[in-house]
């Protein structure tokens, strides 16, 4: 199979919508209303993995759901991807992370693996909704890390965990974490239902000043990252090529988990095809910038003090660019979303 | 209100920036550069703000995140036709939200001979607020003036 050359920096997979966990804040209502019939087989999804090798994709994130209640499919789309070379992380709640399952990570060549953690063990178990969470998830990374895995953790600012930065930094530095990657959340999903529970603007201008800070001061080998769950699409807004993809686990095709639109779906034609067919130049569509502008401008609305846009949909817009008149289906989109802008 | 302004006031940042002149403005070159700034804290502002969110005044400053040795924070917007009671209360906000690291907020004036009044203005507002002169600096091509507020 030869690898066509594309720009596409990373393509995300999600194996699985279903998930043992119900966290509070889960954008994607993970682990609800799941139909489990239509996921991928095993055999579906390594297809997809060579789909994603054959893109040229420079790299693969395994997402879901929580990816580890499908192990031996999640081994087998590991080791199609590193025939190739390219780089492969996974996100996991650490919940099924055992000795067994690190050393089969290791063994299908996974470079990354990103564990939760939300604060301290009553912060961290409040979010997940679970009591066990937190011990999982630090045990996950203690047997990863003796593994010789790299781990970065991404952990979620609420109100509740803010007061204990210094704690979190100083458990996973122990630990020979490689990134503490914090974010603001996205009120979407189950994440709606707790908003009160969100820093607001002056706590989060604080966390941003703090992780720079530590950052810079030269006394942790660990990175520390601020990261922006929107810059994206402000990106995308000036209409500049798609560089990065996510595959839902019903094979929709999305150019950000944010943009409730599918593009086409890996069951109906490969990744390579729908980018012969313009997938990564959909940005330049009038259309589809409206979608960008309408979710953008979306966090203009000072609804409250926290400054993250609420989605208006669960349900994604279904689009195939090949399959589709991309006119008739743009019309119909922009008149949806040109009532919320 | 008077407020710590987000990422997601960036339009509304240019908006007023656009309906005002922008002598003052080192920092600003797009809405997009301006909010990845506010995002990261790089750049603080605080805004007097009405019910739609529309910004009626701005004091913004710069932070040395990136620039981990310096030591103070630079003011990159105030207007002279501000009142005072406004500058104090974004200077007091600016205090909290960096939980009082940085000892001092510089300004930077470069005297322009072609608004000498605008400078002396600014100038004395400065004074009024509690503002020391630190160096002017003087040649044929340059006066710069460096006034600091120490908290
Ligand atoms: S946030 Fe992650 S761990 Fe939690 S319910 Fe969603 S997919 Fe599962």
């Amino acid at each position: 199979m030869d690898a066509m050359k594309s720009h596409l920096d990373i393509i995300s997979v999600d194996v699985t919508n279903r998930c043992n966990l119900r966290c509070k804040h889960c954008f994607n209502y993970s682990g609800e209303q799941v139909n489990s019939s239509v996921e991928h087989t095993e055999g579906e999804l390594i297809s997809i993995a060579n789909q994603i090798v054959e893109a040229g994709a420079g790299s693969t994130c395994i997402c879901g759901g929580e990816p580890l209640l499908r192990k031996e499919a999640v081994y087998s789309v590991i080791k199609t991807l590193k025939r190739s070379g390219m780089g492969v992380s996974m996100v996991s709640n650490g919940t099924f992370l055992d000795q067994e399952c690190s050393e089969s990570l290791k063994r299908s060549g996974i470079d990354v693996v990103q564990i939760s953690l939300d604060g301290g063990r009553e912060s961290h178990n409040w979010l997940r909704n679970d009591e066990k969470s937190y011990d999982a998830a630090v045990t996950a990374i203690k047997t990863l890390v003796n593994e010789g895995i790299r781990v970065s953790v991404a952990c979620t600012p609420t109100i509740r965990n803010l007061g204990e930065l210094d704690d979190v930094v100083n458990l996973l530095e122990g630990l020979g974490v490689s990134t503490l990657r914090m974010q603001p959340v996205m009120r979407l999903g189950r994440a709606k239902g707790i908003q009160e529970f969100f820093p607001q603007t002056m706590q989060y201008a604080k966390l941003a000043i703090e992780l720079a800070e530590r950052g810079s001061s030269g006394k942790y080998k660990m990175l520390f990252e601020w990261g922006d769950p929107i810059q994206h699409l402000q990106v995308l807004e000036s209409g500049i090529n798609i560089r990065s993809l996510s595959i839902n686990s019903y094979g929709d095709i999305l150019i950000s988990p944010y943009v409730p639109v599918s593009f086409g779906n890996v069951r109906h034609h490969s990744i390579k095809e729908y980018l012969e067919s313009g997938l990564c130049e959909i940005s330049k569509n009038n259309h589809v910038q409206n979608v960008f502008r309408s979710v953008d401008n979306s966090m203009d609305h000072r609804v409250d003090d926290s400054w993250m846009p609420e989605l208006y949909k669960d349900e994604l817009f279904q689009l195939d660019i090949i399959d589709d008149s991309i006119s008739d289906k743009c019309e119909t989109l922009s008149r949806m979303f040109g009532e919320i802008v | 209100m008077i407020e710590l302004l987000a990422p997601r006031d960036s339009e509304k940042i240019m908006d007023f920036l656009d309906s005002t002149s922008r002598e003052n403005i080192l920092a600003f070159k797009n809405v997009r550069m301006l909010r990845e700034m506010i995002f990261s804290s790089q750049l603080v502002a605080v805004g007097d703000v009405d019910q739609k969110g529309n910004i009626l005044r701005l004091f913004a400053v710069q932070s040395p995140l990136n620039v981990p040795w310096l030591l103070y924070l630079t003011i990159v917007y105030m207007s002279v036709d501000d009142d005072d009671e406004f500058v104090r209360e974004a200077i007091n906000i600016l205090k909290d939200v960096f939980s009082g690291k940085y000892a001092k907020i510089k300004a930077f004036i470069n005297r322009n001979k072609k608004d000498e009044n605008n400078d002396e203005r600014t100038i004395s507002m400065l004074e009024r607020l509690g503002f020391v002169m630190e160096a002017d600096l003087k040649n044929d091509s340059v006066h710069l003036s460096v006034y600091s507020f120490f908290y």
